[in-house]
């Protein structure tokens, strides 16, 4: 990604940091070039070991050799998968971001630097609209009333009822932030591994905050059109479990087939065109301790069988869009990809597996679909918030715009190059699970869904005092309604 | 500290009458022991007294005081004045350990030892308690009891007691005592009960289970037993967070402080309350406390619920398969034998000279036999009657039976022979017999189970019916005569295990003999000789009748019982015959006409468990010396290093700053870090405060807040390290000589320089606390031969033993001698080991104080009657012990008492021995770790003579008795239950009341050499994971009594998989380390570079970690028959590695260059 707006000061500074002065030639051409300019800085520095000045011509050549690097490596690069479009009748899918076949990820040091590095940029850029952000190294070096930057947020400790210390770290370093009254309750629901601006005051060599940016969504005042269709959102539906329930599910599939013999209910059926399931389609094997003594179907394969065999009792002009979660057969770290080969043929046609995240276009709606395995962290970590609203969790994810924001709790991160979790694109609906308890909100023109279950209480939700609200539905027409369909009655 | 003879107990009462000659004999030569015992440590206390007088360690005294009794230890332990006193006081009057518990803490919260705050006074009661009940030895009473609280809301008023980690020490008794004692004061104190919320409640139901998740329980209380608990119980039960994990249901309640587990808390409501409910019982019952009334409820809640259960119940219950032993098994290590396996170890009462208290005994042969995994110490895991004990060589039992390559069936019954055969083995039939004491039994409360026939059982019913004579090893033909004569049983030697055949085989075999065996050889040397027949084979093996295979005959040359048991006179044509029978043993019975008895009723099934150790103790990386060298040491806290460091470009070299105390000089007033200043004078501890930067006291005058007794010092190594050389005279030692990185201490009080010298030129290194040890697996011995523990009788008599354990004068290295307490038998490697520590201490002596040598040892036998202390993981009390000799184990061999006295049984545990005069010059309680669990492992007392009604009362359980009765083994058919046998087998308990605990006790079972056996286990020698499953999976498809299927599937759900899974999960969570300065970092930086020092980041979980067991697991599922369930597993794994360490991208265009 290129940055616009650098000036030249900024350019001056960066080689400053290096010891270097430069020429300002020189500081043209790398402005009038189209690549990184930390990358140009960074090998110029390097090849110029000890020159006093750097002049336009070791510039351009180095900027000569860059540019042919970046082609070489980007004839490596498979040229850009197209997304995939489904088509089948008046519906249209399109999955527009997804990891599927495109893992990266060899588990390396640098890989991690990268996925990290590309969170940073990624929300960083984001934010540069409305941060105008120096790097940290040079805050020694400039005298201003107000400074801003962008970084990670982390180490937040209370310093007091009323004051709060934080850092923050860009690639170029670090530096301390204090936060007082309201700043310091918004410092104090910092996850540790957002990325977020800092506008305020410099003091010493610490910041105190006037304000924290998040890169939240923009307020989206434009009213989306009302469609002729609706969408149906469910998760965790756990086939195979012992406490998978059974009945409620054939009373939903009677449902969606327009056979439930109410009429109000038949009619709202009829409009439904997408099944959106957010992972635990089964409920797989080897997931927690001893989990064979619960299981009804122990092998995997018997397990993806009968998830085929339910889904195929559903009428086939609804396309069902299906992503795996933590109980799926795929692996346990984010971004995970669609179900394998040898599980998704298992499903008829109009089961359209894909990753986990996804984002899909369908009929030009934006569906965000997540399982939600960070939500346990977000829910532990902010005591307003409980399992009996998630959708108040998902909140937070809109909010910090990333899906997984606390790094090295309950979430596995898988390292790849790109950072799938970012939610770089404004979804028109976010949709998740995993928590089993139901809730739906609008924010900022999103409407966000978190989709139940159809498990019962197990014996560890028992233990740790979390009660599920099974057989929750919820049907959206876009730009419409939300209706909530209760399949179970206890 | 001088000690005296006479500041101790009388030891003996005088008007005490031995009984005999040999006793008074014993008597006499146990007081002349005792007596020099005292003389050698107070000779001992008077050099170190001497040269701690020097001022060059952190005390001017020897910081290891002699506690003579537990009273007195009680009291060091706790520092509260007069309770000693007291306690002595409360014994005289006959009142038990639990009776004075109680009655001292009512002494404490009445004011009895002064005036407390109300606070305090619970609190000491509560810990004097635990401390009575732990005999004063272990760290439980400091360490388990974080505080105790008068906790005050808008309700009242109650109790609540805060546990910490190291509660666990306490054992399950003392731990409830504690809450008990609790209860007690408050009562007299009038203080209101605890009255815990809904969700509080909830809140104990979710946290316990958590806590067996992360750390361990031994049971787990079902969720109606902890809510009856915490209901219930009057005081509250609430502790330190102990582990990371967090409960995830009921946070933040207003009550309980932390969210984190709090695992003090989950043993005592799980390993205490629950679990010793009857024990707890009895206790209130005895003392009358009120309230307690619910525990009936609990108590009944464990047991059946039927009520009353009939004796065959009983007995069915008794010798059910139990398979608890086989869960948590470790790759690695091997199963031996599923539960109650026919072909598993035959139990076989007895206590040998070298078993009893929680001992396995096997033969030699089975050792070897069993792929050399068993050896001598090595720990396993058994069926019944306890959980685990260590393994000893007993010679005098049976060995194992196999099947070679060729189709012979050997009984193997020497060691020599077993090593000879053991690579020609094809199968093992049988594992041999397994040697169990009835103390056992009764100490794990454990109904006896059916005794094999045996020659102890045989004998005393032949007693008076056959001619005297000796009937060890008889032949075939004169067992039967024996049977035929006088109607006596057959011979064990002579019985095969017919009830583990049905007649229907035995049948088979008889009419295979008939029709094509025939007798060849009559006269002299005879054999049976039979056609080749699978079947009839096998019955044979099953039997354990040995035979050989020749030219497709099966060659049985000792057949004359075995003919004769089928029905069959000498011609081989059948005499008798039974039709209905099912049963072999019935069958045999009816149609030889002999008392054959049930050879192997009860087997025992057994894994691996821990293997032997005896290895010196080192931290890691292993310091010579307890001095800081921060980063200037390098990762290997080299002083070498230290002194060419700088710090930057123009520093000088060797200066390093380090933490250390704040020490002024009395006389001229300098600052040093040391007890004397280089004037010469004493030197004071100071402080300062943090805050206000000022020199005050431990609490800063100004602000009130706690002053620190250190600060960060600016020093150079080099001349130190210089000096030290000169001091000392030495020439720098060759190697590294490390240091720490810094102190934990809370003073931060340095070893001086000169100490690491020496220990690193005498290649020896040093414990936290300043002192070396050296650790060995606890074994028992209670009689001992010279010859096999290098001896002479020489030494010996100068050491104090006269006469043999039958009164004989000893002449004869041979002869069998009974061990006095207090001496230890070492390992060989101890003896090397320690006699480095020796010249170390020596040259100490010497060179750094000045003072005489005091060991003077050119080799390990140089060290017998030289005095340790032994100490235990977990204690803080010392016990004297004195080197008589060394063994060829990975063990130490040491007297039943002195591992009482420890607090340690011989289940597979392991603890130290240290040199006694390197713990009175070396050890200081200056350098113990500032931090919870911090006072544990460290000699904070010594016992110098050890009281066996002092010690740890499993061992009251050990028995004592030459045999065990007729009665006994008839018992055992009804599955007695071995309380009905106090009394009648002779145990330490019954001996406790004179002097006679002190000597005359007997064994059932010698055994030829106490060193005879494997001497590591394969799992040691075998050095990578591969291997040794390899190994582990043949042995398992070798064994008769191992279902290796079941081995493998076990193996990867129980070790393999969670380990993967483990892993796998910390892998995409994990933090980063810097290669350079092992900086750790939650979350990698941005710039991939260390932010301290710039070095590069490394993984702290790497794939290797994940694929290690991954490829294992695979070959194991596919080798043996593995659930599919446990297939699918190990598949998903494989499939997730792929896809986190294999890019797709990189693999397409793999594919691609195909093309």
């Amino acid at each position: 990604m290129v940055i616009k707006n650098i000036d030249q000061k900024t350019v001056v500074a960066k080689f400053a940091l290096n010891g270097y002065n430069v020429h300002p030639d020189a500081v043209r051409l790398i402005l009038s070039s189209n690549l990184n300019v930390d990358r140009v800085v960074e090998e110029v520095c390097r090849r110029c070991n000890g020159s006093f000045i750097i002049t336009p011509d070791e510039v351009s050549q180095v900027l000569k050799e860059l540019e042919r690097r970046i082609r070489s490596e980007e004839a490596e690069k498979p040229s850009k998968v197209e997304p995939r479009v489904e088509t089948g009748g008046r519906a249209e899918i399109r999955v527009l971001k997804d990891v599927t076949g495109k893992s990266t990820c060899r588990g390396t040091v640098e890989d991690f630097v990268a996925y990290f590095n590309s969170r940073f940029e990624k929300i960083a850029g984001i934010l540069r609209n409305r941060v105008k952000a120096i790097p940290i190294s040079s805050l020694t070096k400039i005298r201003a009333e107000t400074v801003e930057v962008i970084g990670f947020a982390d180490n937040v400790r209370e310093l007091s009822e009323e004051k709060a210390v934080f850092e923050v770290e860009d690639k170029t370093g670090r530096v301390r932030v204090y936060a007082e009254g309201k700043v310091k309750e918004q410092a104090m629901e910092l996850f540790g591994d957002e990325v977020v601006g800092v506008v305020g005051r410099l003091r010493g060599r610490s910041i105190i905050a006037d304000r924290i940016v998040f890169p939240e969504v923009p307020m989206n005042g434009k009213s989306k059109a009302k469609r002729d269709f609706s969408m149906v959102f469910i998760s965790d539906i756990h086939f195979g479990s012992d406490t998978f329930l059974k009945e409620e599910w054939e009373r939903f599939v009677r449902w969606i087939n327009c056979e439930s013999g109410n009429e109000r209910m038949d009619s709202l059926a009829e409009t439904v065109k997408y099944i959106f399931v957010a992972g635990d389609v089964v409920d797989g094997v080897g997931i927690y301790p001893d989990q064979d003594k619960e299981l009804e179907i122990l092998d995997i394969y018997g397990q993806y069988e009968f998830a085929a065999e339910q889904f195929d009792k559903i009428r086939k002009d609804v396309k069902i869009i299906l992503s795996p979660g933590n109980h799926d057969a795929v692996r346990q770290a984010e971004p995970q990809p669609a179900l394998p080969k040898e599980f998704s043929s298992l499903f008829s046609s109009n089961v359209i597996h894909v990753g986990n995240p996804v984002w899909v276009d369908v009929e030009g709606v934006k569906v965000l679909m997540y399982h939600g395995r960070s939500l346990d962290d977000i829910i532990s970590r902010i005591p307003r918030l409980s399992y009996e609203a998630p959708q108040n969790a998902m909140l937070e994810l809109l909010k910090r715009r990333h899906l997984a924001p606390l790094y090295g709790e309950r979430s596995p991160i898988a390292p790849e190059k790109e950072d799938y979790l970012v939610i770089d694109d404004i979804p028109d609906i976010i949709h998740s699970g995993h928590v089993h308890t139901y809730g739906t909100a609008f924010y900022r023109g999103v409407f966000v869904v978190n989709s139940s279950t159809w498990q019962s209480q197990t014996e560890f939700q028992k233990k740790v005092n979390l009660n599920p609200m099974p057989g929750n539905v919820a049907v959206y027409q876009p730009g419409g309604n939300v209706y909530r369909l209760r399949f179970y009655s206890s | 500290m001088i000690v005296t003879l006479d500041r101790f107990f009388p030891i003996f009462d005088d008007d005490e009458k031995a009984e005999n000659e040999l006793e008074a004999r014993l008597y006499e030569e146990l007081r002349r022991y005792h007596d020099s015992l005292l003389k050698e440590v107070e000779r001992h206390y008077e050099i170190a007294e001497k040269a701690r007088k020097l001022g060059l360690d952190p005390k001017p005294y020897v910081e290891i005081p002699i506690a003579r009794n537990m009273a007195e230890r009680v009291e060091k332990l706790l520092g509260i004045e007069g309770i000693a006193g007291k306690i002595i006081e409360y014994e005289s009057q006959g009142m038990s350990r639990v009776e004075i518990c109680f009655k001292i803490a009512e002494d404490i919260v009445t004011g009895k030892f002064g005036e407390f705050e109300k606070e305090e006074a619970i609190d000491k009661a509560i810990r004097t308690a635990v401390a009575i009940q732990t005999e004063g030895v272990v760290a439980a009473p400091i360490e388990g009891i974080a505080k105790v609280k008068l906790y005050r809301d808008k309700d009242g008023e109650f109790i609540k007691i805060y546990y910490a980690g190291p509660i666990r020490s306490a054992g399950g008794t003392a731990q409830v005592m504690s809450v008990l004692v609790a209860d007690y004061v408050r009562q007299i104190l009038k203080i209101d009960r605890y009255k815990p919320t809904e969700e509080e409640v909830l809140r104990y139901c979710e946290e316990i289970p958590l806590y067996k998740k992360v750390a361990n329980l031994q049971y787990l209380p079902s969720d109606e037993e902890i809510r009856l608990i915490v209901e219930n119980c009057p005081v509250c039960i609430d502790g330190e967070p102990t582990e990371d994990a967090e409960v995830s249901g009921y946070r933040n309640l207003p009550r309980v402080e932390t969210n984190r587990v709090r695992g003090g808390m989950a043993l005592v409501i799980a390993e205490g309350i629950a679990l010793k409910a009857p024990k707890l019982k009895k206790i209130v019952d005895k003392v009358k406390i009120s309230g307690w009334e619910w525990l009936d409820r609990l108590i009944n809640k464990g047991g059946d619920e039927s009520g009353e259960k009939d004796e065959e119940s009983e007995k069915k219950e008794a010798v059910k398969p139990k398979d608890k032993y086989l869960s948590d098994i470790v790759a690695g290590r091997p199963v031996f034998s599923h539960p109650s396996r026919k072909g598993g170890f035959r139990l076989r009462y007895g206590r040998a000279r070298n078993s009893g208290f929680a001992t396995i005994g096997l033969h030699p042969a089975t050792m070897v036999i069993a792929g050399e995994f068993i050896a001598i110490g090595t720990q396993l895991k058994v069926e019944r009657p306890g959980k685990a004990g260590s393994v000893v060589p007993v010679t005098s039992i049976e060995g194992p039976t196999v099947r070679l390559r060729n189709g012979d069936v050997v009984r193997i019954g020497s060691y020599e022979e077993a090593l000879r055969l053991k690579d020609a083995v094809e199968r093992i039939i049988d594992m041999g017999e397994i040697l169990v004491n009835f103390g056992d039994f009764l100490e794990n409360n454990h109904p006896l189970i059916p005794a094999s026939y045996c020659y102890e059982w045989w004998v005393q019913e032949v007693e008076g019916k056959i001619p005297e004579g000796d009937y060890r090893k008889i032949g075939e033909e004169e067992a039967l005569k024996l049977c035929d004569d006088y109607g006596v049983p057959l011979h064990p030697d002579h019985t095969y295990l017919w009830h583990d055949v049905s007649a229907n085989d035995l049948r088979y075999l008889r009419d295979r003999i008939v029709e094509t065996g025939k007798v060849e050889g009559k006269y002299g040397k005879s054999a049976l000789v039979m056609k080749m027949d699978w079947r009839a084979k096998e019955v044979l093996e099953s039997l354990l009748v040995e035979h050989k295979v020749r030219d497709g005959q099966i060659v049985i040359e000792r057949w004359r019982v075995l003919v004769r048991c089928l029905g069959l006179d000498e011609d081989l044509k059948v005499v008798r015959d039974d039709k209905e029978s099912e049963d072999g043993l019935e069958f045999v019975r009816k149609v030889s006409g002999l008392d054959v008895r049930a050879k192997a009723p009860s087997r025992i099934g057994a894994r691996m468990g821990r293997p032997e150790k005896s290895k010196e103790r080192m931290m890691s990386p292993a310091p010579h010396m307890l001095f800081p060298l921060g980063e200037a040491g390098g990762k290997t806290r080299d002083l070498k290093k230290a002194i060419e460091y700088t710090k930057s470009y123009n520093s000088v070299k060797g200066e390093i700053e380090v933490d250390l105390p704040v020490r002024v000089c009395r006389s001229c007033g300098k600052e040093s870090f040391y007890l004397r200043c280089e004037c010469g004078e004493l030197t004071e501890q100071v402080y300062i405060c943090p805050k206000c930067g000022i020199r005050t006291g431990e609490v800063c005058e100004r602000c009130g807040g706690e002053a620190s007794a250190y600060r960060r010092w600016t020093i150079n190594v080099r001349e130190l390290y210089l000096k030290a050389l000169e001091n000392l005279g030495e020439r720098e030692p060759n190697g590294a000589l490390k240091g720490v990185i810094g102190l934990t201490s809370k003073k931060k009080f340095a070893e001086r320089i000169e100490k690491g010298v020496l220990r690193a030129k005498n290649r020896v290194y040093v414990f936290k606390d300043g002192t070396i040890r050296y650790d060995m697996t606890d074994i028992p011995i209670t009689h001992f031969r010279p010859a096999e523990i290098g001896v002479s009788v020489e030494k010996l008599k100068e050491l104090g033993y006269e006469v043999d354990y039958e009164g004989r004068e000893l002449k004869d290295e041979n002869q069998i001698v009974e061990l006095k307490p207090q001496d230890v038998i070492l390992s060989k490697a101890a003896g090397e080991y320690l006699l480095r520590v020796s010249k170390f201490i020596d040259d100490l002596l010497v060179k750094f104080y000045g003072l005489e040598p005091f060991y003077n040892a050119e080799k390990p036998e140089d060290l017998i009657g030289q005095l340790v202390i032994g100490l235990a993981p977990h204690t803080s009390a010392g016990v004297l012990g004195r080197i008589i000799g060394f063994a060829d184990v990975n063990g130490g061999y040491a007297h039943p008492y002195f591992h009482a006295a420890k607090r340690r049984n011989c289940d597979g545990d392991e603890d130290c021995v240290m040199l006694l005069m390197d713990g009175l010059l070396n050890f200081s309680r200056e350098f113990l770790p500032d931090k919870r669990g911090g006072q544990m492992d460290a000699p904070l007392v010594l016992t110098v003579i050890l009281d066996p009604k002092e010690v740890d009362g499993e061992v009251h359980n050990m028995d004592v008795c030459e045999r065990y009765p007729l009665e006994f083994y008839e018992g055992t058919l009804r599955c007695a239950h071995p309380k009905e046998f106090v009394g009648v087998i002779e145990r330490v308990e019954d001996r406790l009341g004179d002097e006679r605990k002190y000597f005359g006790l007997r064994f059932t079972h010698d055994t030829e050499n106490i060193a005879l056996g494997v001497k590591s286990s394969a799992y040691k020698t075998l050095k990578s994971m591969q291997d040794k499953v390899k190994h582990q999976m043949e042995l398992a498809r070798k064994i008769r009594a191992v279902d290796e299927h079941d081995v493998a599937e076990r193996v990867i759900t129980s070790h393999f998989l969670p380990d993967i899974i483990g892993n796998l999960r910390a892998f995409s969570r994990q933090e980063f380390r810097c290669v350079n300065c092992n900086e750790k970092y939650r979350r990698i930086p941005l710039s991939g570079k260390c932010r301290r020092c710039g070095g590069s980041l490394t993984l702290t979980v790497h794939e290797g970690s994940i694929t290690k067991y991954l490829n294992l697991s695979k070959e194991l599922a596919e080798t043996y028959n593995v659930s599919n369930y446990t297939r699918q597993r190990i598949k998903l794994i494989e499939v997730e590695t792929l896809s986190l360490f294999e890019s797709e991208l990189k693999r397409q265009i793999k594919i691609d260059e195909f093309f």
